[in-house]
């Protein structure tokens, strides 16, 4: 019998490329359990619940597990097996064909949370796109909110080296956690220069909590962080309104005169407008809105102003159609209070080195070209990646033009985009679709290639660095059944389409050895995973440790100015300032509706036992959270004659959807919170896997997709609406895939 | 001889599951019993929205006077350590149709495993402790909530930490004598055993 222990890192719950450090026991070649790695600085040890179920990931039995390629019509779910060389032949082929007959704007790929890593796989991805000489890069998993926000965010503040500067929890006085589940964001996400996970999140603000600091909870829910009395305070506002708050709270602080006025002077643009400006955004008038007593809201804006050391942590996921007043009410609440860059406050990260490629090829896309992108140009902020909707009106009306090919990578827009009956039409007139995944979802049944993913503990991962720690993830095993490492194949085909010169001749370890070669540490990739246990401590830069960064942080603003009143806006003929917009429907905006649709219906984002719709399989996970949820005040189910594990079908104007009833005394009277991501079955639990159209337990059936419900700026899509609930039946179970011989 | 026992910070768990699912990972013990060897109790009560919400983990308390083995119909089925920890002898335990020891435990600790046909429940994972190591989730709970160590002991931490903050075991009434100490707990004892709606059984 050998034992062998190997230091790699948590497959996870982020799009950074640092996460948790692991080490996985062998016993004769099979990972037996894992543990946290003590040397990894992020976790020291610890691992979380999505971490200490990385055997039940690896080794699930869904997994995809052969090249599969489609018989039948797109959609039926019928594939026979097919061998690595075939499929890729085949892929080859049809990219070569349908760039040459339509141009290489037709070609998209799109990546969610691949197997693999963001760092290299995504801009794997992207320089392939680039070579390829296509514009249209689709960014589905931060990109449709995330990024949007945080480039708001870099509209409003600058930036540091990453768009958004993070809490300074282990300094602060007074913690308000705004529309989070009290870990990151919403989600458990682990390094992405937020430097914030399960691991050092929480124990950071418990820590400072038992040093006398405060904590504030402004959610909808009474998150489990809020628990056992150490919140201060819960203010329980009502979803959709965050912008309304934010606005109040910039109104007290200018009408108070709690600003930080040498601050302002110093580094701020538009004072006085926005001093105009905000007058009528009074406390009173936020009261009705929020549903927070206008005291509440003076008192807190009060704190946090005169708190010198005090950081919020609002959500990174947020999903509004005033998404751009949002993505600046907060900076400017920052700026004006003092708090930004400042000990205690929203601080910017600086890593010692940032691992790339040489050459991401963006320079091959000619101006005409970008000009061309899908989604490129329909909003003045232009982001990373259109929207599936708009990618979505391609396919299924030919405008501007058609896509005809798409290679995903770990995306699942049935489940995750808005409009999924739209997603389906789209990918089943799609003239070729490929996904590379771990499992098969229900975006892998239009597929006419599915390619199965080796999951992040079968391959070297690249190199990567936490602040000034420098390690890689070295390969556990090898990949189990005939799964490949999406990196490795993305070389592949680079090589069969003959610019294997730009892509290192096929060569994973070349490639790595390029993006550790980028950092000016010399040393070769070998070298790195040896040290994988303990990695290696870089030299701190200077700038690291600095606080009030603010002439490299403010100098891509007009005027190298914080913008209180912002000249990007004025120019592009939008709203100079931020101002109260809400949700499509809400008890305020659309009283109309209130007679069919009486209730609030939001959606929470992840949770400590789950992510996105990619964790449901996992058996150790599955049964804490075994269905479909959507949280209901008990007063409001006995209305409803409702009981806790009751199917119940939720109707908006949009659309339906089913859920089983969770009676919880924490959530809002007016309001019922789901949960996104929900479509897979666990075969071990004897879960069936339900349906991500209408009528099967997809959030995002529910929400307004068209304009209406989106933000006129950056284009986000709002995920507020109006209801009504009612008992039902189970949702019907979806079919197992065949597979053809 | 030590006498082990824990110390848990109530107002450290955050009710993440990290402890529930690391035990069967530590353990390889397959999902879909009914029970664990730790499990979170996370009760809400109020009106809203004076709700105050309680989530504590929950595992065996390796208690001085365990009813589960005075219960046992089997001798040395489950015995107690010299170091205070009661361990169930898989060899010894038949998985016995009446399974006694199961309600017998004022904690609800012991669950039955299909897959060995016997009992279960936490034993303060003992081939760690014989190594020198903790129990797993103390090792890995992300808040460090859970502190392990010896009661006899007054300088250990475990006893430095129940003596500075007057933590206590649950529902002591019981009289089993658990070695889980709870601290800084937002209600009482009692007032848990009423919320949770039974009278001795979280």
């Amino acid at each position: 019998m050998v034992e062998k222990v190997v230091p790699t890192m948590c497959h996870g719950c982020h799009y950074g490329a640092y996460s948790c450090g692991v080490l996985a026991h062998l016993r004769d070649g099979v990972i037996t359990r894992v543990e946290g790695n003590p040397y990894c600085p992020l976790n020291e040890g610890k691992l979380c619940a999505q971490g200490q179920s990385i055997t039940q990931w690896v080794y699930n039995p869904q997994r995809l597990k052969y090249p599969l390629i489609r018989v039948g019509n797109k959609g039926e779910g019928k594939f026979r097996k097919a061998t690595w060389d075939e499929a890729l032949g085949l892929i080859t082929s049809k990219i070569q064909e349908l760039r040459d007959q339509y141009g290489p704007e037709c070609l998209t790929f799109g990546k969610g949370q691949a197997a693999g890593w963001y760092n290299a796989h995504h801009l794997l991805h992207q320089r392939l796109l680039n070579a390829l000489g296509s514009p249209n890069y689709h960014h589905w998993g931060p990109g449709v909110c995330y990024s949007p926000q945080g480039n708001m965010y870099v509209l409003t503040l600058g930036s540091g080296p990453w768009m958004y500067p993070k809490p300074d929890y282990e300094n602060a006085d007074l913690i308000i956690e705004w529309m989070t589940s009290g870990m990151n964001a919403t989600s458990r996400r682990g390094q992405d220069s937020i430097s914030n996970n399960l691991r050092t999140l929480p124990k950071k603000i418990i820590d400072r909590l038992e040093k006398g600091a405060k904590l504030v909870v402004i959610n909808p829910q009474l998150i489990p962080l809020a628990a056992n009395g150490r919140a201060s305070k819960w203010l329980p506002i009502r979803p959709g309104t965050d912008v309304a708050l934010a606005l109040a709270m910039i109104n007290v602080v200018i009408t108070e005169k709690l600003y930080d006025g040498e601050f302002i002077a110093k580094y701020c643009y538009g004072f006085d407008k926005l001093k105009e400006h905000i007058q009528e955004y009074t406390p009173e008038w936020a009261e009705p809105i929020t549903d927070i007593a206008a005291e509440e809201i003076r008192s807190l804006a009060r704190e946090y102003a005169t708190t010198k050391r005090a950081c919020v942590r609002i959500t990174e996921a947020p999903q509004k159609r005033d998404l751009s007043d949002l993505g600046r009410a907060l900076p400017i609440l920052y700026a004006i209070t003092g708090h930004l860059d400042r000990v205690g406050g929203q601080v910017y990260v600086y890593p010692a080195v940032t691992p790339d490629f040489e050459a991401r090829f963006a320079d091959r896309i000619s101006e005409e070209m970008r000009r061309m992108t899908i989604g490129q140009g329909k909003y003045p902020v232009t982001r990373a990646g259109g929207y599936p909707i708009e990618l979505i009106e391609s396919i299924t009306t030919g405008r501007p033009y058609k896509i005809r090919l798409i290679y995903l990578l770990g995306s699942n827009p049935m489940s995750t985009s808005r409009n999924p009956n739209g997603v389906a039409e789209a990918l089943e007139k799609v003239d070729f679709l490929v996904v590379h995944e771990m499992f098969m979802t229900p975006t892998c049944r239009f597929a006419d290639v599915i390619l199965p993913a080796a999951s992040r503990f079968e391959y070297d991962a690249g190199p990567v660095v936490y602040e000034n720690h420098l390690t890689t993830a070295p390969k556990v095993i090898e990949p189990l059944w005939e799964t490949r490492n999406e990196a490795e194949v993305m070389l592949d085909l680079a090589c069969r389409l003959g610019m294997g010169e730009d892509f290192w001749n096929g060569s994973y370890q070349d490639m790595l050895g390029e993006m550790l070669r980028v950092t000016g540490v010399g040393i070769d990739y070998e070298e790195l995973k040896r040290n994988a246990l303990k990695g290696i401590y870089l030299p701190k830069p200077e700038i690291m440790d600095k606080r009030e960064r603010y002439d490299t942080i403010l100098n891509s603003l007009p005027y190298g100015k914080i913008q209180l009143y912002n000249l990007t806006f004025q120019k592009f003929g939008g709203k100079p300032m931020p101002t109260y917009v809400g949700p499509s429907e809400g008890l305020i905006n659309t009283p109309g509706l209130l007679k069919d649709y009486p209730l609030i219906y939001t959606d929470q984002h992840c949770d400590y036992v789950q992510h996105h719709s990619w964790t449901k399989s996992v058996p150790w996970l599955r049964e804490i959270r075994k269905n479909s949820f959507v949280k209901i005040n008990p007063k409001t189910a006995k209305r409803y004659d409702i009981k806790d594990g009751d199917w119940v079908q939720i109707v908006s104007p949009h659309g339906a959807k089913k859920a089983v009833a969770w009676v919880f005394p924490g959530i809002r009277p007016d309001t019922l919170m789901g949960q996104h991501g929900w479509w897979q079955g666990c075969n071990e639990l004897g879960l069936p896997e339900y349906s991500t159209l209408e009528g099967g337990t997809n959030d995002n059936v529910l929400y307004d997709w068209t304009e209406h419900g989106r933000d006129p700026v950056i284009g986000d899509i709002n995920k507020n609406t109006l209801v009504r609930i009612q008992k039902t039946s189970p949702p019907a179970e979806v079919a197992p895939t065949e597979e053809v011989v | 001889m030590a006498r082990y026992g824990l110390y848990i910070d109530v107002k450290r768990c955050i009710g993440c599951y990290t402890c529930v699912v690391a035990c069967k990972n530590w353990h390889q013990i397959d999902a879909g019993y009914d029970g664990g060897r730790i499990r979170l109790v996370d009760l809400s009560e109020g009106k809203y929205p004076d709700i105050s919400r309680i989530i504590l983990p929950v595992l065996c308390m390796q208690c001085e006077n365990a009813p589960c083995i005075d219960e046992c119909p089997i001798e040395g089925a489950i015995y107690r350590r010299e170091d205070g920890i009661v361990v169930i002898e898989k060899g010894k335990c038949k998985g016995c149709k009446s399974q006694p020891c199961i309600p017998a435990c004022p904690y609800g600790v012991l669950y039955y495993r299909e897959d060995e046909d016997t009992v279960d429940k936490c034993d303060f994972c003992v081939e760690r402790i014989d190594l020198g190591l903790e129990p797993y989730c103390v090792a890995t709970c992300p808040t460090e909530a859970i502190i392990f160590g010896d009661l006899d002991d007054p300088d250990s931490e475990v006893s430095r930490s129940i003596a500075a903050t007057e933590a206590k075991p649950l529902f002591t009434k019981s009289g089993a004598k658990p070695k889980a100490y709870y601290a800084r707990l937002p209600i009482s004892s009692e007032h848990l055993v009423k919320m949770l709606g039974r009278p001795n059984r979280p």
